[in-house]
């Protein structure tokens, strides 16, 4: 999906939800979730194909596979809770949004916790006991 | 040449989580996740940098190893020690053998050393010498000497035709003077090699011919 329909998707979805939100305002929120979630997904592709050149360029300088799995997983959690944030935040439940970042921040700790253990471990092995 | 291109995988893959980093912080959706994001980055480029020493610290190098690394593998080859059993045993058949070799020789030597000197004394010939000996290191002694001896053959130059004596037939009791002058030599003899090697009379046994 190129930048113009997605420019020109958002564009007709704004003004479906200005008309609708009068009558009907829960359609007026499913409309935009549901074309958020478009965009999102045609976005994933284009995403994918980065990824796919970054562990090619991985490979070839032999990084260690731990550094970028955890890396595309750290992209991964950042991106999807902040997609289910901006989403409740839409509906108008700032509080729930702020609980999914909440647990996106902690997955993120979570990853980085057994390269943190390794570290600390080196360095009080190198240090004199 | 092995190190330097070690040392460029290392710098590659630095070099390439850094751009990772980069390039990440510009997809990153928003301001919430980015410190976290970054922190963790931070953390795998710092692992990535000192990868060389957890390798280090995880391989327990062998010093000596590496101290005795040859290029081409050449292995010093150790010969295999012995145990101390084997010594042992090869030392006592050593020691076996070498007694052995003294027996004889001492032997031979006694032999040749009886064949010159009884002749040059009793005007006898030494027909054989046995000399039974046991040498072991603690006690060498002496066993038993067997000696046959006879009259020297007088020369073919020395001799000399007597004329043909009256041979006078007596009955006599008495035994012949030629046997008691040869058991005498005999007995002489025997007590010659007596003084000699200091040997009991059962010891040195001397017969006539």
């Amino acid at each position: 999906m190129e930048i113009l329909q997605v420019v020109g998707l958002g564009l007709i979805t704004t003004i479906l939800i200005l008309v609708v939100k009068e009558q009907k305002p829960i359609f007026a929120f499913l409309l935009a979730t549901f074309v958020g979630i478009m965009i999102f997904l045609a976005l994933a592709g284009k995403i994918a194909d980065v990824i796919r050149i970054l562990e090619n360029l991985a490979t070839q300088a032999h990084v260690n596979n731990l550094f970028l799995e955890t890396i595309l997983k750290i992209i991964g959690i950042a991106y999807i809770a902040e997609f289910g944030a901006q989403v409740t935040r839409d509906a108008g439940q700032g509080s729930i949004a702020s609980k999914i970042e909440l647990a996106g921040k902690v997955l993120i700790m979570v990853m980085a916790i057994p390269i943190i253990t390794v570290i600390i471990e080196t360095i009080v092995s190198i240090l004199p006991t | 040449m092995r190190h330097i291109e070690w040392m460029g995988d290392w710098l590659k893959q630095i070099i390439l989580l850094v751009l990772v980093a980069t390039f990440l912080d510009m997809l990153l959706p928003s301001n919430a996740m980015e410190k976290y994001v970054k922190l963790v980055m931070g953390l795998l480029i710092l692992m990535a940098i000192l990868s060389p020493i957890f390798k280090l610290l995880s391989e327990n190098l062998n010093l000596t190893e590496l101290a005795f690394f040859d290029a081409n593998k050449a292995v010093v080859a150790v010969p295999e020690m012995k145990s101390l059993a084997d010594i042992n045993e090869q030392t006592n058949q050593l020691k076996k053998q070498q007694d052995q070799v003294i027996q004889q020789k001492t032997k031979q030597s006694m032999e040749t050393w009886m064949k010159k000197n009884i002749p040059d004394r009793f005007a006898m010939e030494v027909v054989s010498a046995d000399v039974v000996a046991q040498f072991t290191t603690e006690n060498p002694h002496i066993e038993k000497i067997h000696l046959v001896v006879r009259e020297k053959a007088i020369d073919a130059s020395a001799k000399q035709v007597k004329p043909v004596q009256e041979v006078s037939i007596l009955p006599s009791n008495e035994p012949t003077p030629t046997e008691s002058t040869s058991n005498e030599t005999g007995k002489k003899i025997q007590s010659f090699i007596q003084q000699t090697w200091n040997l009991t009379a059962e010891q040195v046994e001397v017969q006539l011919e």
